[in-house]
């Protein structure tokens, strides 16, 4: 027999269709009757049991949780861990839509509610810090400070 | 209990409440842990409500990153909106008392 290969080698290009010795006739699609090759491009396809973690999600999920303690400090605890979460999240979200397949599941759902997490304690982070920063120029606190009543 | 003792009197003094003499939302924890470490948990959810679902979430985080269960990611992402309500909540709360006493 002369068929062609199964799985020819990346960058040939594919048998002509219908050609005098291709057994299975035309193709009406002017394709590689074989489809595509799952190898020539690992980023496009899922061969079977590669998928991995989305990129960073445990990071971002325990970034977005410790964005809790953001309240403290002016918020910049939060502020930090916060936007770090969110970055890391926006670029794992970006791979993932790519090409959802090639990633775990479990690792996802962490990424999601990292992200969300991350999103509550930077809002609540950039409000406390907004309070301090007009305490500041208003000039409240030091009223309160000097009185003894408001300690 | 010496060691709680000594972490009663080494508590880190609040920026915020040093220079302007007002509250942050994370004013008390430190004061709930010494409690909660006593094992007074009312007088630990009295000084500051929040802090015994934020450890609760912590250790939830760590025994989900280790054991990864099923729906622990959600999970977690509640107690955390969860916690947050409490903290936001209980932060109001303290300053209307503080203005209007």
């Amino acid at each position: 027999m002369s068929n062609p290969p199964p799985f020819p080698p990346p960058n040939t290009p594919p048998p002509p269709p219908g050609g005098p010795n291709n057994p299975y006739g035309n193709n009406p699609y002017g394709q590689n009757p074989y489809g595509n090759n799952p190898y020539n491009n690992p980023y496009q396809q899922n061969p079977m049991g590669m998928q991995r973690d989305v990129p960073n999600a445990t990071a971002i999920l325990v970034l977005g949780i410790v964005s809790i303690v953001g309240c403290f400090c002016y918020g910049i605890i939060g502020l930090g861990c916060g936007i770090a979460a969110l970055i890391m999240a926006s670029k794992a979200m970006q791979e993932y839509n790519q090409n959802p397949s090639m990633f775990k599941v479990s690792s996802y759902n962490n990424a999601k509610a990292g992200r969300i997490c991350a999103i509550i304690g930077t809002i609540i982070s950039g409000l406390t810090s907004l309070w301090w920063i007009c305490l500041v120029v208003l000039g409240i606190g030091g009223s309160y400070y000097s009185n003894p009543y408001n300690w | 209990m010496s060691w709680i003792d000594w972490i009663e009197q080494h508590l880190l003094p609040c920026p915020s409440k040093s220079l302007f003499g007002l509250d942050c939302p994370g004013c008390g924890m430190q004061r709930s842990m010494v409690d909660l470490l006593k094992g007074n948990f009312t007088d630990s959810l009295k000084t500051y409500p929040a802090l015994i679902p934020i450890l609760i979430t912590l250790v939830f985080l760590g025994l989900h990153l280790r054991y990864k269960f099923k729906y622990g990611s959600t999970t977690l992402q509640y107690a955390y909106i969860f916690s947050m309500l409490i903290v936001v909540t209980s932060y109001v709360i303290k300053q209307v008392q503080f203005f209007n006493p």
